[in-house]
């Protein structure tokens, strides 16, 4: 018979060999999803509360790029993590060389002075979303210092983003509180040069290129109904709306402020954070609300919006669309992301989003954020892995991929293409500056412009 | 091909949005203190007493909910260790709690399940089933103590029952164990 001490040495031995391995990479995955998870649901306390929803998502999901990154690299989990390519350096994380606490430049109400010949202006904001309707015309919404504290303020480029001048922005909060009453802006976009709107949850237009806002009220929604999209193409323009219970779109031709509401209603699903994304091409256009999952979808078709069967409705994760054409669809869905984790996938759709065929290959991120399409073969996906956020692109339709820009710590928004070669994205982070980015090789390097001292 | 430029996504910056100081500063001790050998401790732990894998899973995700949500009544940090240990027994209580006395699946390592012609392997299996066979206050103290490599006042403070209460479990759990494992040796070599 043996003696304790050895027995125990037995029972010690048997236990090791029964314990399992590694921590599965799915668990650590989910547990660092708890702050977002429960960040947003303590700020969505109902449907009512939904006006902020997008604001809310957005708060969280700062948190898990910056936790989830963290606690996903503290835990070392085995995620695909690509290199640069060959002769493309990474991007530095914007403001690494700056601290969070540096001034932002005023921006004046009237016109800066034109930039010097061979000199390259910053913004003069803290970017915060970014319009281009060519190569050359852009507009940016964001954040200055102003006499009153933190203003909304636009910088607008006729250079394709080398120099920039202040322009007139509405007279309204910038990034406003998550508190629901709370007017403001946070997004802009334009159809031409003189047709713009600032949004989210107001609604402001400009058809004189920006010297004058006019706030708008959307006939058939009440009054304060947050507006959570806004795209404009083809002439027109379209605004996804919250009345309170379900999304609701409202188009209008974008030189006036004629807005006719479509009788689709989408309702929203039931996780704590319903977000909606709007896709035009053309006259083309989708919409895809996620809540958490993929919830539902709308698509435009001969001028009119209807029901339409999103791509990654079962995949228990949501989905990024992005649109390269009026037919060319790419979605990049989070399998699984609510149960077993799979990983990042591509689908790609070249009836306009009727039928998706999976690419070859997994998207080499952790989570996806958002995705541009330049063409039905260069797609870039912004998400995040254990290093924190970036951009990962193919450029041989999911074949193959590699990381074109390492942004640390922050939430991305605005990634797009204006034109097959030129793109945009804006990177900001809790502490560090917001720094807007483009690409003119169409996606393989991309680079902070308008920068202080740049 | 539209000439506007970007793609809506509704999403924006946490400094402005929303993502205060103090929660932005919770997430971050989370993140720290939620580390690699936290969570190993946590499933490995959650494994061993639960014996199925997908309820290991759930019941350290469980855990790591519950030290979310009350983070804030972790005074030290360098207690995070014991704090999230006593969270961990308590998910996998509730876990068996729930199963209503049914049977317990238990899910062996591909490498265990297997036959081996080691010598040792046989008594070490039955002395792994034996233990699987535990009752729930007898496996935890088990547990912890030859796998968590706790004292007994340690034990008393993560199961929140008296050290004497331990010392008795873990003298009965170890008497059920050599019983099973000598009742298995003698069926091995019975003609």
């Amino acid at each position: 018979m043996k003696s304790d001490e050895s027995f125990e040495q037995d029972v010690r031995a048997s236990l090791r060999a029964s314990a399992p391995g590694q921590v599965p990479e799915d668990l650590v995955v989910r547990i660092a999803a708890i702050p977002v998870e429960e960040l947003a649901t303590a700020r969505v306390h109902g449907l009512h509360l939904f006006a902020r929803s997008a604001v809310n998502l957005a708060a969280a999901a700062i948190v898990v790029v910056a936790v989830a990154a963290l606690i996903i690299s503290r835990n070392g989990a085995n995620v695909p993590v690509g290199g640069p390519p060959n002769g493309s350096p990474s991007v530095a994380a914007p403001g690494a060389t700056s601290s969070a606490a540096t001034p932002v430049p005023a921006v004046s109400p009237s016109p800066s002075p034109a930039a010097q010949p061979g000199a390259v202006p910053a913004l003069g904001l803290s970017p915060a979303s970014v319009t281009f309707v060519s190569a050359d015309d852009g507009w940016v919404l964001g954040k200055a210092t102003c006499a009153s504290g933190q203003c909304a303020a636009i910088a607008r480029t006729a250079d394709g983003g080398r120099t920039w001048v202040a322009v007139s922005a509405p007279d309204a909060p910038i990034f406003p509180s998550p508190n629901d009453a709370s007017p403001g802006i946070s997004e802009l976009r334009f159809a031409d040069a003189l047709n713009g709107w600032a949004f989210g949850p107001d609604l402001w237009s400009t058809h004189d290129g920006g010297t004058t806002w006019v706030r708008q009220a959307i006939p058939g929604v009440a009054a304060g109904s947050n507006v959570a999209a806004l795209e404009a193409a083809s002439g027109m323009v379209h605004a996804v709306v919250f009345d309170g219970s379900a999304y609701r779109v409202a188009s209008s031709p974008v030189g006036s402020d004629s807005w006719a509401l479509a009788a689709i209603r989408i309702p929203v699903g039931a996780g704590p954070v319903p977000t909606i994304q709007l896709v035009l091409q053309g006259g083309s256009g989708w919409l895809l609300e996620n809540d958490r999952t993929v919830v539902a979808g709308a698509r435009l078709a001969n001028g009119a919006w209807v029901t339409w069967q999103p791509p990654c409705a079962t995949a228990v994760g949501p989905a990024f669309l992005a649109a390269s054409g009026t037919l060319d669809l790419a979605a990049a869905c989070d399998v699984g992301l609510w149960s077993n984790p799979t990983g990042e996938h591509l689908f790609l759709s070249p009836d306009g989003g009727s039928t998706f065929t999976e690419s070859v290959t997994k998207v080499p991120l952790t989570m996806g954020a958002m995705a541009a399409a330049a063409s039905p073969s260069v797609i870039v996906v912004g998400g995040s892995d254990a290093t924190g956020a970036l951009l990962v692109a193919t450029f041989d339709a999911g074949k193959s991929w590699s990381v074109v820009a390492r942004l640390g710590s922050v939430q991305i928004a605005d990634l797009g293409f204006t034109t097959p070669s030129q793109g945009v994205v804006v990177a900001a982070g809790a502490n560090v500056p917001a720094t807007l980015l483009m690409t003119r090789d169409g996606g393989h390097t991309w680079s902070p412009v308008g920068q202080a001292g740049s | 091909m539209s000439m506007t430029a970007v793609e809506q996504r509704g999403v924006a910056k946490a400094e402005d949005r929303g993502v205060g100081r103090t929660e932005d500063s919770q997430a971050r001790t989370f993140a720290e203190l939620m580390d690699r050998p936290a969570l190993e401790r946590a499933y490995r732990y959650a494994t061993l007493m639960l014996g199925d894998r997908a309820d290991a899973e759930d019941a350290t995700h469980d855990a790591a909910l519950t030290a979310w949500r009350h983070l804030g009544e972790l005074r030290d940090p360098g207690k995070f260790e014991a704090w999230f240990g006593r969270i961990v027994v308590n998910a996998c209580r509730d876990r068996l709690r729930r199963r209503r006395r049914m049977p317990i699946h238990v899910e062996l390592d591909s490498e265990l399940a297997s036959p081996d012609a080691n010598d040792d392997f046989a008594p070490r299996d039955a002395l792994a089933a034996a233990i699987r066979s535990l009752g729930a206050d007898h496996r935890e103290v088990v547990v912890l103590r030859y796998y968590g490599d706790l004292s007994v006042d340690q034990i008393a403070a993560r199961t929140g029952v008296g050290a004497g209460t331990v010392k008795s479990r873990l003298h009965y759990a170890l008497r059920e164990l050599r019983a099973a494992v000598d009742a298995q040796d003698q069926g091995r070599f019975r003609p």
